[in-house]
């Protein structure tokens, strides 16, 4: 197993409301590998953005970090982002330097005033020593490594003057601009077309390899899962129910919110013209978490008297996969 | 003629162009235009879905607004009951607002905050004083029954619903003057994935209890496999390939349609790098000043230069590719799982 770069544990990220605090991210425990793919999968609400957000805690009013630790070992010396104080000069370096983001909308995480040559010195040149031309020289060179056409002219380009393909490639440079060794990916795809989509995976699987750098992509689409990630933690209501290797999960997924899940979507040259197997009813309100498993009032397999009352137990399998469900407690190898 | 009904299209379009003014010169004339639909033919059989696809900016959604009448032609045609629905003067359009009804992407914009369910599913009915008093209320009751919701609901507003049942009152909203054809533009699309599924099959259901057609305009080509027949494949304002969908999607005749197939994820690991992944290159034709020949040519990967980027194509057994009787290509990498 490679080593643990980022753990999370413990992650509990609320947001203020007229109505009481949202606990959006509720517990989350993960850990991403040095040079491995984590994909973070779920749907709306379900925590995963925040996850996200909070670990370079760029979480914005009226969210707040409540508890929690996020344990940086990219360094010798191991540390938690979460207690570092804001002018700490090692957030500064995580920020854009160890740690590169990309976000949904390139277009709108792009200034628009500003030429994306001037935002990517900008970046390189507050994580390197280089200076105004060497800056211009290796922002010219990266956006060559991501694909942009005529980088020598792109690089004055602004970013209306570019397609969502060609910002969100824009956006990966900047994200590299310090060698990081991991990118945190939130949904880089979904606005984009699924042709451009197939070329955007496929560069961030060539830099991935030529890096060695840990990727944390956050989606909802359980094909660009499959696609791209070693390991996969599915998310719902605010926690991590399951987490396992990525051919484990497909082939024999433990959850049965990620069983339903992977069994209502159609899958090409399977599902022609036929009815798919529905989850039944809608993610429900944050707010109005049901008890116990926040799953049970959906799930197939839940048991009355229990799932509605005891949150779940966390059983981990000798592989080493979890599953946050009563159906494995007790169970042939498992250990609560 | 009479005994062909079955098999006469219920609308069909005729060349039909849409363009948009993008800049006017200093006397008011249009200089530069964007032709969002240049010369679409294309027709529903009664009874079946059709699902159009293609990706952001190809003029789907514009086609789809154009067959409803919420969008002007430039020109062309769309015949619908004998009648060419561009040519219609504003009094005559009413009976074909009932027959063909729009559902929307997006169910959090589309509904207005202010008014009850009562009234969004409603006010076809009363708009046209159709109904009132007890059989409005009776009709829109048994409405939301069909579309899975409960009639307890109907006072409450729409903030209070979650996407996919803000989607369900949509469809009921668009069903409840018993129309002909539906247009549904991208309607699953702004779902969670554990709730598209119930729409989607909701929606084969209902085209069955009330014999509708369907035009789907969707970018998703596992959900297009899941609820069309047929699929007309749209590349730059015009159809480039059209076919029923078992063939299209494992015989693709046009190089774009095989692109689009190639690209489609597949969520089983275990296939992953089995394909090779048709990667296109980004340069896009210029929309206010299209080429001569194919639009596809300057990313097409088959494309030879002095041929297809200067010939103009005609859309013949349904693909419109000079090279089409030349090509040998892939479909779909199907899923084993």
């Amino acid at each position: 197993m490679a080593q643990p770069l980022l753990e999370i544990s413990g992650l509990r990220t609320g947001f203020e409301t007229h109505d009481g605090t949202v606990p959006a991210v509720d517990g989350v425990d993960l850990t991403v590998h040095a040079g491995k793919t984590l994909c973070v999968v779920g749907e709306s609400g379900c925590g995963k953005s925040v996850t996200a957000r909070s670990i370079l805690r760029l979480v914005e009013e009226p969210g707040r970090i409540e508890a929690g630790t996020v344990t940086w070992h990219g360094d010798d010396e191991p540390f938690d982002v979460l207690s570092l104080d804001h002018d700490d000069e090692r957030l500064q370096k995580l920020r854009g330097g160890d740690i590169g983001m990309i976000f949904q909308e390139p277009a709108a995480s792009l200034l628009p005033l500003r030429s994306i040559g001037a935002q990517l010195i900008e970046t390189i040149r507050n994580h390197t020593d280089l200076d105004k031309k060497a800056a211009r020289e290796r922002a010219i060179d990266l956006l060559q490594l991501v694909g942009i056409p005529k980088p020598h002219e792109r690089v004055d380009a602004y970013p209306f003057q570019l397609s969502g393909g060609m910002c969100q490639r824009a956006m990966i440079a900047i994200a590299l601009c310090a060698d990081p060794s991991l990118l945190i990916a939130d949904e880089p795809t979904t606005a984009l077309d699924v042709t451009t989509q197939a070329r955007i995976l496929d560069l961030m699987r060539n830099l991935q390899e030529r890096h060695h750098m840990a990727v944390m992509f956050i989606t909802h689409d359980l094909g660009v899962v499959a696609e791209l990630a070693d390991e996969v933690a599915v998310m719902y209501l605010g926690r991590v129910v399951e987490r396992a290797g990525v051919e484990e999960l497909f082939a024999d997924p433990k959850h049965p919110y990620t069983r339903a899940l992977l069994e209502s979507v159609p899958v090409l040259g399977r599902d022609r013209g036929r009815d798919l197997p529905t989850v039944p009813g809608t993610v429900p309100n944050p707010l109005h978490r049901p008890k116990g498993c926040s799953f049970h009032p959906r799930c197939r397999d839940a048991i009355a008297g229990r799932c509605d009352i005891d949150e779940p137990p966390e059983v981990v399998f000798d592989d080493g996969r979890t599953a946050e469900c009563v159906l494995y407690d007790d169970r042939e190898g498992a250990q609560a | 003629m009479n005994d062909t009904q079955a098999s006469e299209p219920m609308l069909e379009i005729n060349d039909l162009h849409v363009r948009f003014p993008v800049r006017r010169n200093m006397f008011g004339r249009i200089a530069v235009e964007n032709h969002a639909v240049s010369g679409v033919d294309l027709s529903l059989m009664p009874g079946e879905t059709l699902a159009l696809v293609g990706e952001s900016g190809c003029g789907k959604t514009t086609l789809g607004r154009t067959i409803v009448g919420a969008q002007k032609a430039t020109s062309g045609s769309v015949v619908y009951g004998g009648r060419d629905l561009t040519k219609l003067k504003n009094r005559e359009k009413g009976p074909y607002r009932r027959q063909i009804r729009m559902v929307f992407q997006d169910p959090f914009s589309s509904l207005n905050p202010r008014m009850t369910l009562r009234q969004v599913i409603g006010d076809p009915l009363v708009a046209t004083g159709e109904a009132s008093g007890t059989e409005l209320e009776d009709r829109i009751a048994e409405m939301m029954r069909r579309v899975g919701l409960s009639p307890d609901y109907m006072d409450r507003y729409p903030h209070a619903f979650s996407g996919g049942q803000r989607q369900r009152v949509n469809i009921a909203r668009a069903l409840i003057v018993e129309p002909k054809l539906v247009v549904a533009d991208e309607p699953v699309s702004a779902l969670d994935v554990s709730v598209r599924a119930q729409i989607l099959n909701l929606m084969r259901r209902l085209q069955e209890e009330y014999g509708l057609t369907y035009l789907f305009i969707s970018h998703d080509l596992s959900v297009v496999e899941n609820i069309a027949d047929r699929v007309a494949v749209m590349y730059f304002g015009k159809i480039v390939e059209v076919a029923d969908t078992a063939d299209l999607y494992d015989k693709p005749a046009h190089p774009y349609t095989e692109a689009l197939m190639s690209a489609a994820p597949i969520p089983n690991p275990a296939q992953r790098g089995r394909k090779g992944r048709i990667l296109l290159p980004d340069e896009l034709p210029d929309p206010t000043d299209p080429p001569p020949g194919c639009s596809f040519a300057s990313r097409c990967g088959y494309a030879e230069a002095g041929r297809c980027d200067r010939d103009p194509v005609d859309l013949v057994d349904g693909v419109r590719c000079v090279r089409k009787n030349e090509l040998d290509l892939q479909g779909i990498v199907k899923a084993d799982v």
